[in-house]
């Protein structure tokens, strides 16, 4: 009999263990970046940090500026071009992690074959325009939100994490996918 | 396993209730000498009390003896640097190295660990700030010549003697519009939480 309460206190004491690890929060959330939830085209403010994404565009190939003539770049996903503006609100501020959060959770990084068109560093009262590339697979294109932070972990910071619900469509309701997308123009970044 | 199931003695029930009763105690103790240490870098590892510093007035920080000694508007030093809307704001701090570290041995000195991670910025009205902009050679503002004047960064690291007087030039992008208001402030690694924020003239 004693042996069988043993059992049985062991069996709870391990269903509540499984229950606490599968419910609540990690630790890492609870000191993570705090979330700051917004919107395409409106202006969304962090702790730090202010950002408006103005456009999203889809393109099977892109076209960059390398060492003075045009380059294309293929792809088996989707190029996506985001034109952003940002500003740094109370103090200098870096952003290192800039993702592509497509709706099943996949993250995709900035692109590091396209070359950057966002600088690292924002400071108060200059309002830096940029474009993120991101080579993303197509079925993460739609409801996909923006996230924008230093590095995810920093405690007392925000993370803009933008909707992308004013992406171009196509009339059967997919994302608007252009052949080639010219950024060796300059655009209107 | 006969002795295992045996029924425990009232000794060890006692005890039982002991080690369960001091839980409560124990975990809350545990938590806080784990959390003690992020308490004490919250404190100690960033700028966050400010030390008033009166015009003209000479402040004791880090073991030195620092004077602001001009706040001037330059963007002629390096025009290509400065965006639209901003202007080159030029900070010039006098310091007299302070003589703790002459006891100390060459390498191990307190200027070094007193100094480190130097920074002098700028702060508004509104609490908004600018860190030094990073210009890359400007000769316009540091002179070849002029092995006195530098960033503090740079003089952080160049064990200078003691009661050596030295120039601490920073420069900073800020918008026009705040130029003539905005404060310099200074934090040192061995003062934190404390920094000093300089009235202008």
């Amino acid at each position: 009999m004693r042996v069988l309460m043993g059992v049985v206190v062991l069996g709870v004491a391990a269903l509540l263990c499984y229950g606490l690890q599968a419910s609540k929060p990690r630790p890492v959330d609870l000191a993570r970046t705090v979330p700051v939830a917004g919107r395409q085209g409106e202006t969304v403010r962090g702790r730090f940090l202010a950002g408006r994404v103005d456009k999203v565009e889809f393109a099977r190939n892109l076209k960059v500026p390398f060492d003075r003539e045009a380059r294309t770049l293929t792809t088996d996903g989707l190029w996506v071009v985001v034109t952003l503006e940002l500003e740094a609100m109370r103090q200098p501020v870096v952003l290192y992690r800039r993702t592509w959060n497509g709706p099943s959770g996949l993250t995709f990084h900035e692109s590091d074959r396209a070359p950057a068109g966002l600088p690292t560093g924002f400071m108060v009262g200059q309002a830096s325009r940029g474009r993120l590339v991101f080579e993303i697979r197509p079925e993460a294109a739609s409801g996909a939100s923006l996230h924008l932070s230093r590095d995810w972990i920093s405690r007392f910071d925000s993370e803009l994490r933008i909707d992308l619900d004013a992406i171009p469509r196509d009339p059967a309701g997919g994302p608007d996918v252009v052949d080639t997308l010219d950024l060796s123009l300059g655009g209107d970044a | 396993m006969a002795q295992i199931s045996q029924p425990a003695g009232a000794g060890e029930r006692r005890w039982r209730r002991r080690a369960l009763l001091t839980l409560p105690l124990l975990l809350p103790l545990a938590a806080a000498a784990l959390g003690a240490n992020h308490l004490y870098w919250l404190w100690h590892g960033s700028h966050i009390v400010a030390r008033e510093v009166a015009a003209g007035e000479t402040a004791v920080f880090g073991g030195s003896e620092w004077t602001l000694t001009g706040l001037v508007a330059r963007p002629e030093a390096k025009p290509a640097a400065v965006p639209p809307g901003f202007t080159l704001l030029v900070a010039d701090l006098s310091v007299k190295v302070g003589s703790a570290h002459n006891a100390l041995k060459v390498g191990d000195t307190t200027f070094e660990q007193l100094w480190g991670a130097c920074q002098v910025g700028v702060v508004d009205g509104q609490g908004r700030r600018w860190s030094a902009a990073k210009l890359g050679y400007t000769p316009a503002l540091y002179p070849a010549r002029q092995r006195d004047i530098a960033t503090c960064g740079s003089h952080s690291l160049s064990k200078q003697p003691p009661e050596a007087v030295l120039t601490v030039r920073e420069a900073f992008l800020v918008p026009r519009d705040v130029a003539p208001s905005v404060r310099p402030t200074l934090s040192l690694d061995g003062e934190q939480p404390y920094y000093l924020v300089f009235q202008r003239r």
